[in-house]
Order: structure tokens, then sequence, then C-alpha cells
């Protein structure tokens, strides 16, 4: 019986060791991540005209491989997306005589959640990976401390144009997955036979859209493309590297970017409920 | 402090450490290099070379004593007078020399001088090219840095390093792992290039530096040991400290 107390007792102990040492482990993780961000956003505002002629080529690049590049599956998910909905909604609405409200489920649920979200997921898997994987590599290899003998700072050279070019790329990417989930939305209400003209239709999301939604939009998508920049370069910048350990740093990004991504999505559904945007009579 | 005229490099009872944290290295090192110098420290593998240049270089502090670079303690630079200051001290690392694998031969460079000169394409690629010549790489100018062999990236990390025209060059190990004709080469090139620079080299033996090197010192189990100005008859660097 003692025995068997002692043996709880212990197993108990190591599991708030355990425990403890997660806690202590994930506050010091947001302490660094917290600071990263700061020196980035900072070196952002202080260096933005530094070295010009290297930088805003570097800016444009990294806005073509984290958008431009992007566009033909971001359409694929659109069009996705819209069919998904109006699929859903359709048979419906239909049944309750409801073919008014297409353009509010639209909104609510493409502009104000699931278009951001699915931008910066698709942002994240094809460009963020890559990210860490890149400069992972480069800090492993000691291209970083090359890049410092020659008196080149790294979160400015490295960092600086990820940060702008993924922040652009999701608020880019997010409004071209909206208009063409709209049209693929309306194509399939039409191809179900709903009596619905395109004027009524559209009418009817403008009708639901209001001033906030435009705000929210850009600040919600640039705060995901911030938080997912951070976030990777962190992993593959901030922490001395070997080799063998980029494909660990990589998964460990993709897990925080997503439970970020999720947290700050929550948060923006708490900003829409504050400013009573889900009313809509 | 005003800078010391004609000192560049000073060490005064130095410790050195590596990357981690434990005894020092070395210890005891008094050193000051000169305008024009030409010096060439020995010591095996672990002596503690690399961690004296990034000291010298003013990237890392002693653990204890004083360094001064172009008489200035590097902990009392700004961030402005620090990157002033790293583009006076021109640094080539060892094996491989650290080019940045998805830019070419000419971007490599090219990059420092478009970064701090603001210089275009065009522009920095006429300097660039240039450097090529003179360090045998034009051959290369347009393939990835990636793709050169270990030997032709150590002459890019030299002409990276020249790019900036720095007053001093520290050089870690330039000769480990090449051929007698590329070891050849390097010899001839920084000798020529000792007439208009402070150099400072480190290597596991001094004896491919005599007639070279103009000043030598050793590292020797965790000492500074300095050898003169012509290398004696069988002198190598000795054990490293715990051997």
């Amino acid at each position: 019986m003692e025995n068997t107390v002692a043996s709880e007792a212990s197993r108990l102990r190591r599991f708030s060791n355990w425990g403890s040492r997660q806690a202590l482990g994930f506050g010091e993780s947001l302490h660094s991540l917290g600071a990263f961000a700061l020196i980035a956003l900072g070196v952002t505002v202080t260096k933005f005209r530094v070295s010009s002629r290297v930088m805003h080529p570097l800016i444009v690049r990294e806005i073509h491989r984290f958008g431009v590049q992007l566009l033909p599956i971001t359409a694929f998910f659109g069009a996705a997306l819209g069919l998904l909905i109006v699929g859903q909604t359709v048979p419906l609405f239909s049944q309750l005589g409801g073919r008014d409200h297409i353009g509010m489920v639209m909104v609510t649920v493409v502009v104000r959640e699931l278009g951001p979200l699915a931008a910066a997921l698709l942002v994240l898997v094809r460009a963020g990976t890559v990210i860490v994987v890149e400069l992972g590599t480069a800090r492993a290899l000691g291209e970083v401390e090359a890049l410092e003998a020659l008196g080149i700072d790294p979160v400015h050279y490295l960092v600086v144009p990820r940060l702008l070019g993924m922040m652009i790329a999701v608020l880019a990417l997010t409004v071209y997955l909206i208009l063409v989930a709209f049209g693929a939305g309306y194509l399939f209400a039409f191809l179900q036979g709903m009596p619905l003209q395109p004027a009524d239709y559209f009418g009817q999301i403008a009708g639901v859209l209001r001033w906030e939604d435009f705000v929210l939009l850009a600040l919600k998508t640039i705060t995901f493309g911030f938080a997912i920049a951070v976030i990777v370069c962190f992993e593959g910048l901030a922490q001395p590297l070997r080799l063998e350990d980029v494909p660990q740093a990589t998964t460990r990004a993709v897990g925080r970017c997503l439970t970020t991504c999720v947290l700050v999505d929550a948060l923006f559904i708490v900003i829409y409920l504050y400013l009573d945007l889900y009313r809509f009579w | 402090m005003e800078e010391t005229k004609d000192i560049v490099i000073e060490l005064a009872g130095a410790a050195i450490g590596g990357v981690s944290e434990g005894a020092p290295l070395v210890e005891g090192v008094d050193w000051r290099v000169a305008r024009s110098d030409f010096w060439v420290v020995g010591g095996l593998h672990g002596a503690g070379k690399s961690a004296l240049l990034a000291v010298a270089a003013g990237w890392q502090r002693p653990m204890r004593g004083v360094s001064r670079v172009f008489g200035r303690d590097p902990d009392d630079l700004s961030e402005e007078e620090r990157i002033a200051q790293r583009r006076r001290v021109g640094v080539v690392f060892e094996n491989g020399a650290r080019p940045f694998h998805q830019l070419t031969v000419l971007q490599n460079v090219a990059l420092p001088l478009c970064y701090h000169r603001d210089w275009t394409v065009e522009q920095a690629a006429v300097a660039a090219h240039e450097l090529l010549r003179r360090t045998g790489l034009e051959g290369f100018a347009t393939r990835p840095a990636g793709d050169l062999a270990r030997a032709w990236q150590q002459r890019l990390g030299l002409a990276r390093a020249l790019a900036l025209e720095p007053e001093v060059l520290l050089l870690d190990n330039p000769l480990t792992g090449l051929d007698p004709r590329q070891q050849e080469w390097w010899l001839a090139f920084l000798k020529e290039l000792s007439l208009r620079h402070t150099l400072v080299v480190t290597s596991d033996h001094l004896e491919p530096w005599q007639g070279v090197g103009r000043q030598f010192a050793r590292l020797t189990e965790g000492r500074w040991e300095l050898v003169g100005t012509e290398i004696t008859a069988g002198l190598r660097p000795g054990p490293v400290r715990g051997e």
C-alpha cells in the first residue's frame, strides 16, 4: 500500500516537473518570439530606405514568390470554397425559401472567416515552409555570420523582404480568393437552377458588407502575414541550427503558425461580435 | 579613445574562449597588429585560432583582458560605428569561406558593394568582375556559388572580402584542404596583397608561410607565444590545451 502511494506520488511529481518545464519552455519561446517580432518590426521601419537598390527588388521578388506564384492554387481554393458554400446552402434555402440570404452567408463565411484563413494557410504551406528551410540552411551553412562579417544586418537582408512580401501577399491573395469564391458561388447557384440574377446576388453581398469589413479584412490578413513571417523566420534564423535540425524546425514552425492563425482568427471573431457585425436584421 | 596611429588590432592580457562556455582556449594574449603587418598565427585544430580571429575582428569579447579594433573597444560602438568597423575588417572563413549558395559567384561579390554603396548592379558588376579576374574566378561568374568546388569557394570568399577594400584582412586557415597548386596560388596572392593590406592569417602549420608572412606567433597548450619575424627550423605548432 505504502509502495503504491509512494509510486503515485513519484509519478505526480514527475508529471508536475514535466508540466513546469513545458510551461517554462513555452514562456521562454514566447518571450524570444516577441523580442524577435519587435526587432523585425523595428528594422523594417527604421531601415526601409537603407540600401534600397538591393532591398526593394528583394521585396518585389518575395511578393512574386509568395503572391503571384500562388494565384493558380488560390483560384482553385476560392472556386472550391464558393462551390461548397453555395452547394450546401442553396438546397437548404430552396426548402426554406430564403434565397435572399445567400449574400449574407457568403460575406459571413468567405469574407469574415474562411477567405482570410484559407489564404493564410495556403501561404504558410507553400511559402512559410520554404522560408524555414531557406533560412535554416543559410544559418547552418554559416551564411548568416558571413552577412554579419560584411556589415549586412541579417534581419534587414533576410527577414524584412520576407515579412513585407508575406504581409502583402496574404492580403492580396485573400482579396483574390474572395472574388473567385463569389464568382464560383454564383456560377454554381445558376447551374443548380436557382432563380437569382447576378445583380441580385452581388447586390445582396454589397448590402451586407459594411465599411468595417474592409478595414478588418485588411487588418486580419496583414496580421496573419506578419505572424506567419515572424514565426517562420524565427524558427529558421534565430537559433543556431545544424542541417539535420532544419526539418524539425519546419515542423515546429508549421505547428506554431497554425495555432497562432487560429488564435488571431478567434480574436477577430471577438472584434466582429464587439462591433455587432453579425447582426443582419 | 582615439584611434592609435598604425595599431589596428590590440589585445592585452586577453583570455579567449570558444563558442560554448567553459575554460578559455588561450590565455595571456598580448598582441598588437600594426598597419602593413602580415601576421601568421599557427596552432593545431582546436587551439583557438578561429576564436582569436573572432576577437580580432571585434565580433567576440575576450573572456578577460582588453581588445581594441582601430583603437576602439567593440562594446563601446554604436550600431552605425559597428557596421562601419566591419567594413574596414575583411574576413575569409575557413572550409569554403561560407559563400551565399543561392547567389551566383558575381552576385556574391557584388552584394556588399550594392548594399553599402548603393551601387546599381551594373556599377557593382564592373568592380566584381575585376575581383573575379584577380582571383581566377572570371569563368565562374554566372554559376551558383553552391555549385563550386570547395577550393574555388575559398577564393570566392577572398574576392567577396576584398570587395569593400578593407584595411585589414583576416583569413582563417585559408590553406586547409587545398592541393599544392592551389596552396601555391594562395601564398603568392597573399604575399602580393600584403604590400597594400594588413593581413592576419591562421594556419595549422607555419612552415608554408616562411618567406611569405612577416610576423609569426603560435597557440600552444592554451598559451600565446610570439615566434618573431622568422620561423626557426623545426618549429611546429605544439599541442593544444588538454592533449
